[in-house]
């Protein structure tokens, strides 16, 4: 009960973030303009649309999920309502999940908007709503979500500009950690593998969690490829909660 | 106020002028190669391959169909280059002393017979497909439309070949490098090949079956492609394969 008040603070302070509100526009403006682009692609429009409408879904829930997850708490500790809220009868880790929560149903009114943007660009074009495409969308929001775990985390560590910058660092290393595993395989006998087996096994390999092509093109999926991520994301959202609980935890707010 | 408005407008135009001449210059194409491309693209090698593909048809639209094509335009303004094209594509590739004509002519007269698609259209297109192998359209479009262009049989062939590879399942493919073979090899034999390849592939249209056994017929061969049609008739359990290939038994 107090997790969901906290939560359902937390979505009302966030749906009033005009950066927000902007990313949002502006990801559903791109959308809609995929319309004109994909008119240049000869016979190729509804890939382009559906392209595009993905990727802007993805990249600008990230935007989101760094600009406000990283606020999330600095916020709080800025304005010292944290300490109205830590003087309350309320657990250290109700305020991370709430907080958490709130910021993942304003996530997820954002993709379902965004959602919108793109069924209503596939039925101008292609007459029909193509609901392929959510296991895509679906493995999207799950990978925001993870984005936010990490920027909730960096956020309660260190400074705001250097928290942007980690979390970065993580969603680029997540999407070519794939590739670091690859050249592990071909060059087992170097003497700096077991680095980057580490940075593989720490970092989140968030291609697990791309359908974006799959989806667009009809291609052949691994099996429960969708179960699979769900619980792969969870599990790693789960395991950063509990990691920004321990450091909230030890955090002194006399 | 007025100044900077002279300012601005005088310095887009030159930019746009510089940007127009690089458009239809003979360059290279300045990107990473389609593998390095892959990863730098991280999780959006769709939204990438996409924009290079419009890129690509941007290119072909301004070099070809439209005005900027440097041919249309130096001839529009110093009128027919019929002999002077004959004379560069006698002496191709353009060395130095071979034409008696200045660089600007040289290099209208090397535009204008395509050559510049075949060096930046192709490399695009590489790694279009490389970013998206399942990219289908690209594959024709390089292999099909664009030889007709440029006749650079090499490159469509290998466009086609990179897209049978990567899709084996799809008919376009080994129809598309049968019709290269026939059309502008006249290789007969080769062409029954492919056409045989592409009527054992689901969703083949029926035209592609009519054409295999009129090419088997000229060729000859209506036995060996009964049999193989047989054999590939008892290993598919793919109903519309079967169908189709039952219908073309009948006809032979």
């Amino acid at each position: 009960m107090r997790i969901w008040a906290m939560a359902l603070n937390t979505f009302k302070e966030t749906i009033r973030n005009r950066v927000m509100v902007n990313i949002l526009l502006f990801a559903i403006g791109l959308i809609l303009l995929s319309l004109v682009i994909g008119d240049w692609s000869i016979y190729q429009q509804a890939k382009v649309i559906k392209d595009f409408g993905l990727s802007a879904m993805s990249i600008f829930g990230l935007l989101i999920a760094i600009f406000i997850g990283i606020r999330l708490m600095i916020q709080e500790l800025e304005q010292r309502t944290i300490y109205v809220i830590a003087s309350k009868p309320i657990n250290r880790w109700e305020i991370v999940v709430g907080k958490y929560l709130g910021l993942a149903i304003t996530l997820a009114a954002n993709v379902i908007l965004m959602s919108l943007a793109l069924a209503g660009s596939n039925l101008i074009i292609e007459s029909r709503i193509d609901f392929g495409l959510a296991p895509a969308i679906l493995l999207i929001y799950v990978e925001i979500l993870l984005i936010v775990g990490f920027a909730l985390l960096f956020s309660s560590l260190t400074s705001p500009t250097l928290s942007a910058i980690f979390t970065m660092v993580i969603f680029v290393i997540g999407h070519l950690s794939g590739f670091l595993r690859d050249y592990v395989q071909l060059y087992p006998d170097r003497g700096f593998h077991w680095f980057l087996k580490l940075i593989y096994y720490i970092t989140p390999n968030l291609e697990n969690l791309n359908l974006k092509m799959a989806v667009v093109e009809n291609l052949d999926r691994p099996p429960h490829a969708v179960i699979y991520g769900l619980l792969y994301g969870v599990g790693y959202i789960i395991i950063l909660l509990l990691l920004t609980t321990a450091i909230f935890r030890r955090k002194d707010f006399k | 106020m007025s100044m900077m408005v002279i300012v601005v407008n005088k310095t887009r135009s030159a930019l746009d002028r510089y940007r127009e001449i690089r458009f239809v210059d003979n360059r290279p194409v300045f990107l990473p190669k389609g593998k390095t491309l892959k990863w730098m693209s991280m999780g959006y090698r769709g939204l990438v391959s996409d924009w290079l593909w419009i890129q690509t048809v941007i290119y072909y639209g301004r070099r070809v169909m439209d005005e900027d094509n440097p041919y249309f335009k130096y001839s529009e303004e110093h009128g027919n280059l019929d002999k002077e094209m004959e004379a560069v594509e006698k002496a191709y590739p353009l060395e130095e002393p071979l034409l008696n004509i200045n660089e600007e002519l040289r290099h209208v007269l090397y535009q204008g017979k395509s050559r510049g698609l075949v060096n930046y259209i192709y490399p695009m297109l590489d790694r279009v497909t490389t970013l998206d192998p399942h990219f289908i359209f690209p594959y024709i479009f390089g292999g099909v439309y664009l030889l007709m262009d440029t006749g650079d049989i090499g490159a469509a062939q290998r466009l086609l070949d990179k897209g049978y590879k990567a899709n084996p399942d799809r008919w376009e493919f080994p129809f598309y490098l049968g019709w290269i073979e026939w059309m502008y090899k006249g290789n007969l034999q080769s062409t029954n090949q492919y056409l045989l390849e592409a009527v054992s592939r689901e969703g083949c249209p029926d035209y592609v079956g009519r054409l295999l056994t009129g090419i088997s017929m000229n060729l000859g061969r209506t036995e060996l492609t009964r049999a193989y049609l047989e054999g590939l008739i008892g290993s598919t359990d793919n109903p519309e394969i079967h169908e189709r290939i039952g219908i073309l038994l009948e006809q032979m």
